[in-house]
């Protein structure tokens, strides 16, 4: 009768289970079990392989040119926020700057979502999770203003548009 | 049949590794047939799934779940066999590595040619 193989602990693959994407944790996960030696030598392929292959998913999962339009399009949102409810915020100092923050972190969810969700359709608390990070830098009305403008607009688009997926 | 685009040379090696694996070609394996070619040079592992991954993405291999085993503690493999795109990706590729090697015979002579590949 075979030897059953000595792998890692439960609690480390459990680990690199949570930050492999759905999509390959399987057969990573079996790869880095058979290459198992030691927990070092396996810490040590966890850290040198993981992070390539979370890079390689998003590579695949993203589109470089929505993305840009998306973040584009809050960015708009945004200032246009700022406009109606707090003009005096677009005076200061790096104003624009800081308009800048809640579309960025907003589309590093998407990709994050993108990569481990099962769904495609992003939902519209990334956008406000996206917003929490410019707190303290952007006034509280601009961002919820801007989160409730960006989210009537998705349901438009999915309403009108069924097929497309945002 | 749409032409191949052309293909690194860390794309020639894991096409040339999943070729001679056959229905053995999987990540570790991959990944060990890779730094046996490619040696002294390195192959990680994470290098390899990102080559197998924009292979995919190009048609040149395709991939699936085979059973699970106890030796990867109960878990399935993901296999991969070569497309006929990725074969005559690989077969350009050997008829321009064989071009080039007639190109430095011919030009350093037998003994200083063949040092080259000692």
């Amino acid at each position: 009768m075979g030897s059953v193989k000595k792998g890692p602990s439960r609690s480390a693959e459990l680990l690199v289970a949570f930050l492999l994407p759905r999509s390959c944790r399987e057969e990573v996960l079996g790869d880095l079990f058979e290459r198992y030696r030691s927990p070092l030598q396996y810490a040590l392929d966890v850290a040198l392989t993981v992070p390539l292959v979370i890079a390689s998913k998003v590579r695949r999962r993203s589109d470089p040119q929505t993305a840009l339009i998306e973040v584009m399009t809050m960015y708009l949102v945004y200032c246009a926020a700022a406009w109606y409810v707090n003009r005096t915020f677009l005076r200061t100092d790096f104003a624009l700057l800081f308009l800048a923050i809640p579309p960025t972190t907003t589309m590093i969810l998407f990709v994050l979502w993108d990569v481990y969700a099962a769904s495609r359709r992003k939902p519209v608390l990334c956008v406000a999770l996206g917003a929490l990070f410019a707190v303290g830098t952007v006034p509280l009305e601009i961002l919820v203003c801007g989160v409730l403008m960006i989210a009537a607009f998705v349901l438009v688009i999915r309403i009108m548009f069924p097929r497309f997926v945002t | 049949m749409p032409k191949p685009d052309s293909i690194g040379q860390f794309e020639q090696l894991v096409l040339t590794a999943i070729l001679t694996l056959a229905d053995d070609a999987y990540g570790v394996s991959i990944q060990v047939k890779v730094a046996e070619l490619a040696s002294p040079l390195p192959a990680s592992l994470g290098s390899v799934y990102v080559t197998l991954d924009r292979l995919e993405d190009k048609g040149l291999v395709s991939s699936w779940l085979s059973d699970p085993t106890p030796e990867r503690g109960g878990r399935a493999k993901r296999c991969y066999r070569l497309e006929a795109l990725g074969e005559l990706a690989l077969e350009r590729s050997a008829v321009t590595a064989k071009r080039i090697w007639e190109a430095v015979f011919d030009r350093l002579g037998k003994d200083r040619a063949k040092g080259w590949v000692r």
